[in-house]
């Protein structure tokens, strides 16, 4: 099994156009979604994320942190989850019921690891 | 889906509609009448934090004190950041000079039997006499049942830029007539309670209409108007007031036969042509009980009284022949006073017809129909045509049947009309 970072990211205001009962309902359907994969041993964690960050760049004796630029993409959570391969991680995240109303983003990345040594 | 969520589902039934009823109420009263738009806003911005949040973590244990301690805090944020900028409720003002203050008595406001006073004055706003009826249903809609002007829309059948204008006005008349967040004195409180049982009413039978189909939408406006009228039954200022109890009960008996009004193709029965199995024996039950307190309240009968008797009377028959009919008659008999309508003058022509025989419906007919409002509605025509048919006269029956369907405007209900005709014609020619 190999170990993968979902990173699921949203075009900020779909969600606030939601109506209360349509945003309790989703919450119903991933929250589910996310219980079975937990249960079934898929996903070792799921967190939101503030909207609120910063971004700490540059080069020794001259970093700097600012905030995030503006942008319409917000990383609102991640999974980190366990699959064979990229192809069944693709599954997982394909399965994510979020996808049934909105539009959304998930971000796949396998976490590196070199075999034998790690 | 796994029992375990199923349960929890049950118990999360609505519950952000409701909480963001009850916290824009709570909140209400903390800005002032002036500042819902406000109060509805922290409420919003709650609901998307707990949405945010719970989509990954799931479901708190107790969601409700979530969203009051996030709205709270909120709320404590902007009272103590915009103190000058906005005039707060009075009342309000006086117990917060501080920011502690604010705090301790937020955390009071927060308290169960406060919100519910709370929403008990939220609809003596949402209902105030210098908003308009229709414009009372949407501001009640947005406010105490949480929903969104797009599924108000929805339920109205027409755009969200109308419901928005609707809103809008409201809103603007709290502003300039500046509405108290209060439950009107007792020298005021018949007349007020008349409106917000009219503005529940009219909630009801917007999700009632037997003409606008079987979505979903229509029967949770049913199940707000039972919620909202419950919820005014339990208070304490309001609990002896017997017409509470008689609108209660007639909207639960009449929800009761909801699902049994149409049939799979969306097509509308007759009282005469619905499974009585399907009627919901629980909301029966509920609304007989409701009308049976009514008689211990020394209240004037009101319309709500004799329509309920009218719903239970069906409600409690074992098919449509046996039903009493000489009691709806004589109901029918005391509504006339308060409503003369056509509806009314052609279910009591039924209710003749039922207790005297079909001729003296039909002789009925003839009396009404010198009302000019009567002669353009198609179940005048089609009620004709039932009496005709009655009497084995189909030649007759098929000329009513005839004109029912040009004047129908609801495509399933000309279906059915128009397989009426085809019977009737079979009949002519064997």
């Amino acid at each position: 099994m190999k170990e993968f970072m979902l990173f699921i990211i949203s075009e900020d205001n779909n969600i606030e156009k939601a109506s209360a009962e349509e945003m309790q309902q989703h919450i119903r359907k991933v929250g589910d979604y996310i219980k079975k994969n937990v249960k079934e041993g898929r996903f070792l964690g799921a967190q939101p994320l503030e909207k609120n960050g910063v971004r700490v760049s540059g080069s020794k004796g001259n970093t700097f942190d600012g905030p995030f630029i503006e942008t319409k993409e917000i990383i609102l959570g991640y999974y980190h989850i366990l699959a064979k391969d990229m192809e069944e991680a693709v599954e997982i995240a394909k399965a994510d019921p979020r996808f049934e109303e909105e539009k959304w983003s998930i971000v796949i990345r396998p976490v590196l690891k070199v075999e034998g040594i790690n | 889906m796994s029992a375990e969520s199923e349960n929890i589902n049950l118990l999360l039934d609505h519950l952000f509609r409701h909480e963001s009823g009850k916290l824009v109420s709570v909140l209400t009263r903390i800005f002032g009448t002036e500042n819902l738009d406000l109060a509805e806003d922290v409420v919003q911005d709650s609901i998307i934090e707990a949405f945010k949040q719970w989509t990954f973590t799931g479901i708190p244990e107790n969601p409700a004190g979530w969203l009051y301690t996030v709205s709270k805090n909120k709320a404590v944020n902007i009272l103590n950041r915009e103190k000058h900028k906005r005039k707060y409720a009075e009342e309000f003002a006086r117990y917060s000079e501080t920011e502690t203050a604010t705090e301790q008595t937020l955390d009071h406001y927060f308290s169960e039997q406060h919100i519910s006073d709370d929403q008990l004055r939220m609809i003596f706003v949402c209902c105030h006499p210098s908003i308009p009826p229709d414009s009372q249903v949407a501001l009640t809609l947005k406010t105490l049942c949480g929903f969104s002007i797009r599924e108000i829309a929805k339920a109205f059948m027409t755009n969200e830029e109308t419901i928005n204008k609707k809103l809008v006005r409201a809103r603007q008349k709290l502003r300039q007539k500046k509405i108290n967040f209060e439950v009107p004195e007792s020298n005021n409180l018949e007349k007020r309670i008349d409106t917000v049982l009219k503005t529940i009413y009219l909630l009801f039978n917007e999700g009632y209409s037997a003409s606008t189909g079987k979505d979903l939408i229509r029967v949770e406006l049913c199940e707000e108007a039972i919620r909202l009228a419950n919820m005014i039954s339990e208070h304490d200022a309001i609990h002896d007031r017997s017409e509470v109890y008689a609108l209660l009960s007639l909207m639960q008996l009449n929800t009761s036969r909801f699902s049994a009004r149409q049939n799979d193709e969306g097509n509308i029965l007759s009282m005469a042509e619905q499974d009585r199995s399907v009627w919901n024996k629980e909301l029966i039950q509920a609304g007989l009980n409701n009308l049976e307190r009514t008689i211990y309240n020394n209240n004037s009968v009101s319309v709500y009284h004799i329509l309920a008797a009218i719903s239970a009377c069906h409600c409690t028959a074992l098919s449509f022949e046996t039903t009493d009919w000489k009691s709806i008659l004589s109901l029918y008999d005391s509504l006339l006073q308060f409503d003369n309508s056509p509806v009314v003058l052609l279910n009591r022509a039924v209710a003749l017809s039922k207790v005297y025989g079909a001729e003296k419906g039909i002789r009925e007919l003839e009396l009404i129909k010198v009302t000019p409002s009567i002669r353009t509605y198609h179940l005048f025509y089609s009620t004709q045509a039932q009496f005709y048919i009655e009497l084995n006269n189909y030649s007759k029956a098929a000329d009513c049947l005839e004109k029912a369907i040009q004047l129908s405007t609801i495509p399933s209900e000309k279906i059915l009309l128009k397989e009426r005709l085809k019977t009737c014609a079979g009949k002519i020619v064997a």
